[in-house]
This record gives structure tokens, C-alpha cells and sequence, in this order.
């Protein structure tokens, strides 16, 4: 009897496990706010304009504190093989802004300036020589 | 095509190089299910350090394909020749296999249910997140993928230290599968990493099922079948795409063929080469896997006491070192001349200040006795307290010939569990952080090997009559 009760229980709690999980709603999976394909479409016409290799530099600007690291990471999925750091000091800068940006009120680190808007929140920017 | 294509031949290429660790007269359909289990595992671990070795060598994709279609071919040739005599039957099998009577109804109900259950589940989830749900699926495994594939010529960029938190130093069985799929096929789709966490996700279930099945019969294996299914984490875990699971196949691949050598004549060790292999694999998987080969190694090399007798230990050390031995120098040329510094072991120092810090320890072993309790996500009821019970109730089975793999086995485990505990009390992360976010993973990638061990060292709810061992020592 004990024996048939133990059989009996693993395989009640089991099902009621996987019943609970199987039935579950599945959530979309948004790291920085949108599902990932999404976010990659935005750097496709940047990936093209970017060398091949090397490393840029990242600018986030206007992310909620919770997409903020994950709105980096998922750059660097997109703009791979290139490195990302996250920085100003490489040459070539990424700029990614949380919402599209306006040219007139949009105001750019000293240090560099817009080499190119993709859309989409999205701007290479250059480091400024003197 | 060529995606189907190349996971055939992986999987097949897999197949042939388990039908010849298989012992010698046994057929190429004996034991199929269990064989089918461990093939995609194998092929991906063989493909993966073949793709790290094409890279360091700068081998072009087609010559690589040619290769591995050229090993696959000679491995067949191989296995026939050895194999165009052989019947189909296994000596492994224990013979109560049948699912038999009212019990074994209700058990293949509950486990076909629950089965039907995770495929739907799984097919949803994948469909919706094709790349993973998770923040280290594409921030580290996927993104380390797209470095070794886009990469090209300059693949050596992805282990940069200029990405903060891309842990450079993880080991690529996972990244370079993926990647050598995508070099197969000649463009990136979400599609390969989804399908690998399918395959390891599912083959951990099968490779649980059908090796309890043959050590200790069909219903037990259908029970231990069922609690893996019922553990929400694990199939949550799979479908994340992260490196878990994976490991935790390879765990337990080791860890079956150990007990599986155990049961063959002491002069045949293929099965013992490819517990190595799958020991490796598991180091090439993850980090942990490093640590679980070291005290699969420890333990292998204590458990059968060697005093006892010298001449047969050196017999089975010798083919076990050189699977392992030159797995561990690609690991260690990895390590230590292409990726970066790992973050762990960073400044002695500190680590010394931890390591006397009582109150780590203390915090350590708190959240190791919480998580143990709901690491898998049950509901209601804690599958860890379920199995205890079930351990209890039923009572150990007295097959002697399994003793000394089973405990080896267990020593491994424990030593590997250890080993996480006293990695914890050195991070260099915050301890609370470093918990709340790995611990239950930890425990999930040991899971399928603890429930495997449990299941066939506990006599199985009807008597079960080995074939060529001595019978329980008491039955129903």
C-alpha cells in the first residue's frame, strides 16, 4: 500500500506540475522593451554603414533604468562581430535613443557630433577632432 | 536542405559513435531508444570541437564538411565490419523491461500525457522566442555564436574584454554547435539555437527514461520520466537557451555509461571512453562542467579502491585519461591562449577574506536548503521531498554489480555540489545576487543525474528480475 501511495504521488504532483506550466500564458521575451528581432531591425541599416570589424562606441540615451543595461546588450547582439564597449572613447560612437530622435532639440556630447541618423532613435556619431 | 542535412549526418555521425562503444554482439536495434538518446549529444560535441579546430587551423567550411562526412563514412565502415554479425540483443537489458498490469497502464498514461504536454508547451514557447528567453541566451551564448560565425577570419574578437559581462572565458560547445549550423547552412536563423534547445532538452528525457528503463525496468524508468517532466524549471531551463541543460545532459550521459561499464566484462572499456567523452563534453559546455570532470575524475579515481588491485585500476584508467587527457589540452589552449581572464579567481587576496568569512557560509546554506526545496518550479509539492519519500518507501535495491558505479557516481555529484557551495563563498559578485540569480540553475543541471541515480539504486514498485544479476533482496 505505502508503495502504491508513493507511485501515486509522484505522478499526481507531476501532472499537477506540468499541467500548471503547459497552461501557463507564454510572455514574449522583450530585454529592452520590444521582442529582439524588433530592436535588430532598427541597427540593420547601421550594421551596413559600420566596418566590418572593430570596436564602437555606445551612447544609450532615454531608457527607462530597467532596459538600460539590456538595451546595450542587445546593441551588441545586433552589431556583432563589431565590439561594442560601452563608452565614448572609441572614434565611431552608437548612438541609441529610447525614442526617435528630434533634430532640433536633440543636443549631442561635446566631443562628438552626428555623422549619420538610421531612424529610429538610432545615430552614428564621430569623435570631433580639433 | 543542408540545415537537415547537416543535422543528420551530426546526429548520425553520434549514432555510429555509441553503436561501437556498444558491447561487442550486440545489434545495431538493441537498446535503440537509449542509443538515439545520447547521439545528438555526442555528434554536437564532436562537431562542436571539430568547428573550434577548424577555426584554430583556419580551415575552409567545405573542407570541414568534407571531413566530417569522411569521418562519419569510416566510423560506419568501422561498425560494419565489427557489427554485420551481430543479433539484436542487449546486455544491458534488465528483463522485467515491459510496462506490465494496472501500474504500468497508469504510469505510461501519466508519462504519455505529460510528454504530449511539454512537446505543446515547448513548440508554443519557441515559436513565440525563437531566440531564447533569456538575458544570457543572446547577451553570451547566441552573441558568442554570431562572433565565431560573422567573425570570419577574425573570429578571436568575441572573447574582446572591452563587453562587460560577456564572460569570455565560457567554454564553446554550445556557441560553436550553433555556429557551425549557421556556417552549413550560409546564413543565421533563430531556428538552429531553438532547435539545439529542443534536441538537448529532449534527449535529456529520453536519456533518462530509456536508461532507467534498461537498468531497472520500464515502469521505473516511465516514473523517473515523469518527475523530469513535471519539474517546470527543467523544461523552462531548456527552452531559455541557456547552457544549462546542455550540461546537465552531459551529466547524466556520463553518469549512465559509468554505471552502463559497470555492467559489461571488465575488458571492455568502450563504454568507460565514452563516459570520458561525455565527462569532457560536459567541461566544454560550461564552467561547471569543468568542475564536474574534475570530481567525476577524483571520484573514479578513489572509488573503486585501486589498492585493492592495481593491475585491473590501471586497465581502466588508462583508456579513461586518454579520452579525457587531450579534451582537457583543447580546453586549456582555449582557455588560456584565445579567451580572456575569467572573472572568478581574480585577486587571492580577497578571495582569502571570504573563504574566513563565516557569515558566507552560513548565508550560502540557507539559500542551498531554500532553493533545494523549490528550485524546480513544482507546484504544491517540492519533487526533491517527493523523491525522498519515494527513496524511503520503497528501500535500496541490492543489485551488487551496480554498487561501485553508483557510488562513484554519487561522490561525483556531491563533490561537484560541494564545489559550487565553495565558488559561492569566493565570488567576487555580490552573494545575494550571485544566488538569487544561478543557484537554482545549479541545482537544475545536477537534477536529471540525481534522479537517474535514485531511480536505479530504489527497487522499482513491481519485482524486478535482472537479467544475469542476483534478484532484489526482498520484493513486494
Amino acid at each position: 500500500m505505502p508503495t502504491r501511495i508513493a507511485v501515486a504521488a509522484i505522478v499526481l504532483f507531476s501532472l499537477l506540475s506540468a499541467g500548471r506550466f503547459v497552461f501557463a500564458p507564454v510572455k514574449p521575451f522583450r530585454p529592452a522593451g520590444l521582442p529582439l528581432p524588433q530592436y535588430e531591425k532598427r541597427f540593420e541599416k547601421l550594421r551596413k554603414r559600420l566596418p566590418q570589424r572593430g570596436v564602437v562606441g555606445y551612447l544609450g540615451v532615454g531608457w527607462d533604468s530597467r532596459y538600460r543595461l539590456p538595451a546595450y546588450y542587445a546593441t551588441q547582439y545586433a552589431l556583432a562581430p563589431v565590439v561594442v564597449e560601452n563608452s565614448l572613447e572609441p572614434e565611431l560612437v552608437v548612438g541609441n535613443f529610447a525614442a526617435p530622435l528630434d533634430p532640433t532639440t536633440t543636443t549631442w556630447p561635446a566631443n562628438l557630433f552626428p555623422v549619420q541618423s538610421f531612424g529610429d532613435g538610432v545615430v552614428l556619431l564621430a569623435k570631433r577632432r580639433n | 536542405m543542408a540545415g537537415l542535412a547537416s543535422a543528420i549526418l551530426c546526429a548520425a555521425t553520434g549514432f555510429v559513435l555509441i553503436s561501437l562503444a556498444w558491447p561487442k554482439g550486440s545489434g545495431l536495434r538493441s537498446d535503440l531508444l537509449l542509443k538515439v538518446s545520447f547521439c545528438v549529444g555526442c555528434g554536437l560535441g564532436l562537431f562542436s570541437f571539430l568547428y573550434f579546430l577548424s577555426l584554430m587551423f583556419s580551415v575552409p567550411a567545405k573542407t570541414l564538411a568534407g571531413l566530417e562526412v569522411v569521418i562519419f563514412v569510416l566510423l560506419s565502415v568501422l561498425l560494419w565490419t565489427r557489427n554485420h554479425n551481430g543479433h539484436n540483443q542487449s546486455f544491458l537489458r534488465n528483463r522485467a523491461n515491459t510496462s506490465t498490469g494496472f501500474l504500468g497502464q497508469i504510469l505510461a498514461a501519466g508519462f504519455t500525457l505529460s510528454l504530449i504536454g511539454a512537446l505543446y508547451r515547448c513548440g508554443k514557447e519557441l515559436a513565440a522566442n525563437p531566440q531564447g528567453t533569456g538575458w544570457d541566451a543572446f547577451a553570451i551564448w547566441n552573441l558568442h555564436a554570431r562572433f565565431l560565425f560573422r567573425g570570419g577570419e577574425h573570429w578571436r574578437d568575441a572573447f574582446s574584454g572591452l563587453i562587460p559581462w560577456f564572460h569570455p572565458d565560457y567554454p564553446l560547445l554550445l556557441p560553436a554547435s550553433i555556429a557551425h549550423f549557421w556556417t552549413y547552412l550560409g546564413r543565421e536563423t533563430a531556428a538552429v539555437p531553438a532547435a539545439l534547445a529542443f534536441a538537448f532538452t529532449f534527449s535529456t528525457v529520453a536519456l533518462l527514461f530509456s536508461a532507467v528503463s534498461v537498468l531497472r525496468g520500464r515502469n521505473q524508468g516511465l516514473l523517473a520520466g515523469v518527475m523530469l517532466l513535471g519539474t517546470p524549471s527543467f523544461l523552462r531551463q531548456g527552452l531559455s537557451e541557456y547552457a544549462d541543460v546542455p550540461l546537465s545532459f552531459f551529466l547524466l550521459a556520463a553518469i549512465v555509461l559509468l554505471i552502463l561499464a559497470g555492467r559489461v566484462p571488465q575488458s571492455n572499456f568502450s563504454l568507460l571512453v565514452l563516459s570520458g567523452f561525455m565527462a569532457a563534453c560536459a567541461a566544454w559546455t560550461k564552467n561547471e562542467g569543468l568542475l564536474f570532470l574534475a570530481a567525476f575524475a577524483v571520484a573514479r579515481l578513489v572509488i573503486p579502491a585501486p589498492w585493492e588491485n592495481w593491475a585491473i585500476w590501471l586497465r581502466q584508467m588508462t583508456p579513461l585519461a586518454a579520452t579525457i587527457i587531450p579534451i582537457l589540452l583543447l580546453i586549456a589552449y582555449f582557455k588560456l591562449a584565445v579567451a580572456g581572464p575569467g572573472e572568478l579567481f581574480s585577486n587571492s587576496q580577497i578571495m582569502l577574506q571570504k573563504a574566513i568569512d563565516p557569515s558566507r557560509y552560513w548565508m550560502i546554506a540557507r539559500w542551498f536548503l531554500k532553493d533545494f526545496l523549490g528550485f524546480g518550479g513544482w507546484f504544491l509539492m517540492p519533487g526533491t521531498l517527493l523523491i525522498i519519500a519515494y527513496a524511503t518507501i520503497l528501500g535500496k535495491h541490492g543489485e551488487a554489480s551496480s554498487r561501485t558505479g553508483a557510488a562513484t557516481c554519487a561522490w561525483a555529484l556531491v563533490l561537484t555540489a560541494t564545489g559550487y557551495f565553495a565558488v559561492y563563498v569566493i565570488t567576487p559578485y555580490d552573494l545575494r545576487w550571485h544566488l538569487m540569480w544561478s543557484l537554482d540553475r545549479l541545482f537544475m543541471q545536477l537534477w536529471p543525474s540525481v534522479l537517474f541515480l535514485v531511480f536505479v539504486t530504489v527497487r522499482a514498485p513491481e519485482p524486478a528480475t535482472a537479467l544475469g544479476c542476483p534478484a532484489p533482496e526482498s520484493s513486494e
